[in-house]
């Protein structure tokens, strides 16, 4: 079953003959619990292909359907609260809370929903990303891993329908990227969540189910 | 090239202006903050400087001593004298009289506008025929008669009536208790009611302004020698004396309120300063990463500092002068707006440089790697619990909790964010007190009407005194029982009260003059509680007949003798016929007496009775009525309908009285308001500005949470929590301290001006405290538009 689905996505800026065609008609399905790479050199268009996915941005033309709801239909405010029960993100700057613990940073999503995170999901989340000892400390004395991995559990909290991954491992290390790649996948199979992850890392993107190749805002190739 | 050496001046320049130009809204909120701060500095001082030329300008228009029936002869003379810069002759204090329930007085003196201000014509021309006459509009207008050159007027004047013809007028622009009808040196020379009244003296002395007080007052003496004029003819412009003395209390005054409103200022600015620095730590540190030494980065905030203030110096310069010059216009000068602009301009640019390069120092300081690591917003680590943490302990996170904690983030900014609105916030509330605690009607009431309402008393003129000065009057008995009976007989008077006085001649170390003497009963206060030298107990006064002089300096100042303790003065007294006895001098107080009604002598009522035997002593019946408000006007007219009968009886009223402060209330409080209203609005727009800052520095923060999931309404509530952490011990410290500066202000203020009754500002601090947490609702609405989801990952 697919989990999300786009319908001749568009996204253009400015008018003619200045327009910039950021994104320029991509359909495309992603497969319920699988692991898909959307690659492409730097602006290429898959952040703005991310932020469609997400919500984070409208689209000139066509459509984003996420779980069986449409995301145009939606305004902002609806947006917003669908992203919080559907929608985990891990960024490329970690983008945590700098003065929550990691404990608070993981489950803000749910909290923000009025409702308590399910305390034996939460510990496995914890255990699968080796964040026991680290629950009581600020992002600002973790290392950069380590407050991808927070990230991470953030995003898998409220177990949405879809994980989307900005650039994940940019401001990491060759072997800590490997280690959260890693652990990306592992703990996308655990908890069959669907991941989608932006990366310009061929090599990266190795590891992925599935690879989408983006060139001038149009899928050029999808293995 | 050295390592240790750079060449770099306009590079650095270049990174400053566009950091400005990058961060717009911060930019344009930082110039707000800055330009606001200078202007409120600017304003006051000036203003402050203002109020000093005014009154000098004023003291320059005006006589530094009269002097009292001096003989034409002798003022031509001392016109001549080169001690004297000018000499106006002036008859004045000739009665008053009433032309349809106006009062109105002859008075005399030449059209002058400059050195001496006399009254400035609007229309027409000085008096010079005998029966030509200036008056003021209103008058005219409160009589019902037209304002035209040629108008034919007939006036009281004395026992008869005389019509008068109007050459000019005058336009003072406001209502008068008691008008000035201008007239003609022939009239003042010949006129009934003016011809037996001596002429006074208006004089300026030459170079006065660049005397001592001491010195001064021993010139006006010596000329009141030389031509004859006795020391108690001599009537001093006291405030023009004051002006001249070393230790002017007015001047240190305006020098504490410059300096604390120069701290307000500074506050305020190194606050947004340092919220700017210390938000752009990261950014510093990346800047030394690519090879900006700490040295530069100093300079750079500096240039960023200098550049702001290219803009807001001048800016506030002009405003701040604008509103000065509103404030008070009378004292307005272009040098004094030269000097204030310099100084607060240097101050500006000064206070801007050290805001600047203390938290630039600080950063410049932190390396590379941790700067690159480091947020603003870390705050302290938790304290670890003992025995371990237990990973799934909850606390809900909601807007409020969020807001809690995020009191932890750098506290010494969010310090700094609250003191920069308490500073407002106590100022604010010290000018509320102020106005809050004044009492119109307690101001007028000091004096005459402090018990009472209306005063009746002999009109008498105490600038022309008669050896037993209004003996004649009381030995009428006009202030009798009867007239007593009737007053009380009014509806709504709820009492009338007689007050006594004697008066004589005394002698005393050669000099002589016309005294009055207050009745003591054994039941009085004041006069028993002042510190005086020898004794002044009521039995001892009673059994050697001793008087007590008060308010001794001025006493001798006037009549040029030294009271001592023990010595003998001569009484000369009339009852019908002439005495005289000796009295001894038991006690000397230099401090004064107000319920003395400035006789300033007292002897006992055993005495007095004694002296005067069953004489009518009554100088006044103070009529005090029910309900002031309500019955006061009625009872007025109650009280004029029944001395009308007696002419030499005068009527004097709480209404014309504060007829007569009204406007100097009303100039006063206008300016007071106007401060007032500058002080909230600077608060109100610094903390604008400090939210505004705070949301601005929070995009991503807020970009972020948006994208994880937060709504708009519950990042809305965070931020109005958040803020109203910060306000309400701000509004504590206001409503606390600077009700507490408030009441120590109007408590200093009351020893010196009785009228200052204590009210807390209650509605006043509401309505800050209020305005102070709108602005955050608002802001929180307002600051959040343009929050772009999508730039999450901008740094």
């Amino acid at each position: 079953m697919d989990i999300l689905q786009t319908n001749n996505l568009t996204k253009y800026y400015g008018t003619e003959p200045f327009m910039v065609k950021a994104i320029d008609g991509i359909t495309l399905a992603i497969e319920q619990g699988s692991f898909t790479a959307i690659v492409g050199t730097s602006g290429s268009g898959k952040s703005t292909l991310l932020h469609m996915l997400g919500g984070l941005d409208t689209p000139t033309g066509g459509t984003v359907t996420v779980d069986g709801q449409e995301l145009s239909e939606m305004e902002r405010n609806e947006l917003t609260i669908f992203r919080r029960r559907k929608i985990g993100f891990v960024f490329q700057n970690y983008n945590l809370i700098p003065n929550l613990t990691v404990y608070d940073n993981i489950v803000l999503p749910v909290e923000l929903d009025g409702r308590r995170a399910d305390s034996q999901y939460l510990q496995e989340i914890v255990k699968a990303l080796g964040l026991e000892n680290k629950l009581d400390r600020k992002p600002g004395k973790l290392s950069g891993g380590q407050q991808q991995r927070t990230a991470i559990a953030r995003a898998l909290i409220t177990k949405p329908a879809i994980i989307l991954a900005d650039e994940p491992t940019g401001n990491l290390d060759s072997r800590t990227s490997r280690e959260v790649i890693g652990l990306l996948q592992a703990t996308g199979k655990k908890f069959h969540q669907t991941i989608v992850m932006i990366t310009h890392n061929d090599e990266i993107a190795q590891v992925a189910d599935r690879a989408i190749r983006i060139e001038d805002g149009r899928i050029v190739e999808s293995r | 090239m050295r390592l240790d050496s750079n060449n770099n001046n306009g590079i650095i320049f270049r990174i400053a202006r566009s950091n400005l130009a990058g961060k717009r809204l911060y930019t344009f909120f930082s110039l707000l903050t800055i330009t606001l701060s200078l202007t409120f500095i600017m304003t006051i001082v000036l203003f402050l400087q203002e109020t000093r030329t005014a009154e000098q300008r004023m003291l320059g228009q005006m006589q530094h001593v009269m002097y009292m029936n001096m003989p034409e002869q002798k003022m031509e003379q001392a016109a001549r004298d080169e001690r004297v810069e000018l000499l106006l002759p002036y008859k004045g204090d000739t009665g008053e009289f009433e032309h349809n329930g106006v009062k109105y007085c002859f008075t005399y003196q030449k059209c002058q506008a400059e050195r001496i201000r006399t009254f400035v014509l609007a229309e027409g021309k000085a008096p010079e025929r005998y029966h030509e006459i200036v008056v003021d509009r209103a008058f005219m207008e409160q009589i019902g008669r037209p304002c035209a050159i040629g108008e034919k007027l007939t006036l009281a004047a004395g026992d008869t009536q005389e019509e008068f013809v109007i050459c000019g007028y005058t336009d003072g622009g406001q209502a008068q208790s008691v008008y000035p009808v201008y007239v003609s040196r022939e009239y003042a020379d010949f006129g009934m009611p003016m011809k037996d009244t001596g002429y006074t003296a208006l004089v300026r002395i030459a170079g006065a302004s660049d005397m001592e007080s001491s010195a001064f007052e021993t010139v006006v003496y010596q000329i009141a020698a030389d031509y004859g004029v006795k020391r108690s003819d001599v009537n001093i412009n006291g405030r023009f004396q004051e002006s001249l003395q070393e230790e002017n209390p007015v001047f240190q005054a305006m020098l504490l309120i410059s300096l604390l409103i120069l701290a307000a200022g500074g506050i305020v600015i190194y606050t947004i300063f340092y919220l700017s620095v210390t938000a752009r730590t990261r950014q510093i540190g990346q800047l030394q990463t690519i090879g900006m030494t700490g040295k530069q980065i100093r300079k750079m905030v500096r240039r960023e500092g200098f550049w702001l203030c290219t803009v807001s110096v001048p800016a506030a310069l002009v405003l701040g002068g604008i509103l000065a010059y509103f404030l008070e216009p009378e004292g307005w000068s272009f040098v004094n707006y030269i000097l204030t602009a310099a100084v607060t301009g240097a101050f500006g640019f000064l206070m801007v440089q050290i805001s600047a390069g203390r938290p630039a120092a600080l950063a410049a300081k932190v390396s590379p790697v941790e700067a690159s690591g480091m947020t603003e917003e870390s705050g302290p680590e938790p304290k670890k619990k003992a025995g371990g943490f237990t990973p799934l302990r909850h606390r809900e996170l909601t807007p409020f909790v969020m807001a809690q904690i995020g009191q932890g983030r750098n506290r010494k900014k969010r310090r700094l964010m609250t003191i920069s609105i308490a500073f407002g916030g106590i100022l604010f509330m010290i000018a509320a007190s102020y106005l809050y605690s004044w009492d119109e009607q307690a101001y007028s009431r000091t004096g005459d009407f402090a018990d009472a309402e209306y005063r009746v008393s002999y009109l008498y003129n105490p600038h022309m005194p008669l050896p037993y000065g209004p003996t004649g009057m009381q030995l009428t008995g006009h202030l009798g029982e009867d007239l007593k009976e009737q007053l009380l007989l009014i509806p709504h008077v709820r009492s009338v009260e007689t007050k006594h006085g004697t008066y004589g001649t005394v002698e005393y170390q050669g000099a002589s003059w016309t005294q009055g003497f207050y009745r003591l009963t054994e039941n009085e206060e004041d006069h028993f509680r002042i510190e005086a030298e020898g004794r002044r107990d009521y039995e001892y006064l009673c059994e050697t007949d001793g008087i007590f002089i008060t308010n001794s300096e001025f006493l001798s100042q006037i009549n040029g003798v030294s009271f001592q303790v023990g010595d003998q003065m001569t009484l000369h007294w009339f009852d019908g016929e002439e005495h005289e006895t000796t009295l001894e001098i038991a006690a000397v107080a230099p401090g004064m007496v107000p319920s003395d009604r400035g006789y300033n002598i007292a002897m006992t009522d055993q005495t007095m009775e004694k002296l005067w035997g069953d004489m009518n002593t009554a100088v006044d019946f103070c009529i005090s009525v029910e309900d002031y408000d309500r019955y006061g006007e009625q009872t007025e007219a109650d009280i004029r309908a029944l001395t009308e009968l007696y002419p030499d009886l005068s009527v004097e009223t709480l209404r014309e009285q504060m007829l007569d402060d009204s406007s100097s209330i009303r100039k006063l409080k206008m300016q007071i308001y106007g401060i007032s209203a500058f002080v909230i609005l600077f608060s109100v727009l610094n903390l604008v500005n400090l939210m505004i800052g705070n949301v601005a520095a929070r995009k991503k923060e807020f970009a972020v949470l948006e994208a994880i999931g937060m709504e708009a309404r519950q990042i809305r509530s965070m931020l109005f929590w958040e803020s109203l952490l910060f306000v309400l011990p701000a509004v504590l410290i206001t409503l606390v301290i600077g009700g507490g500066a408030g009441y120590g202000v109007v408590a200093a203020l009351k020893r010196i001006a009785g009228y200052m009754e204590y009210r807390f500002p209650a509605a006043a601090g509401l309505m800050f405290a209020a305005g102070m947490i709108l602005v955050p609702v608002l802001i929180s609405y307002v600051g959040l538009k343009g929050i772009d989801r999508s730039q999450y990952h901008q740094g």
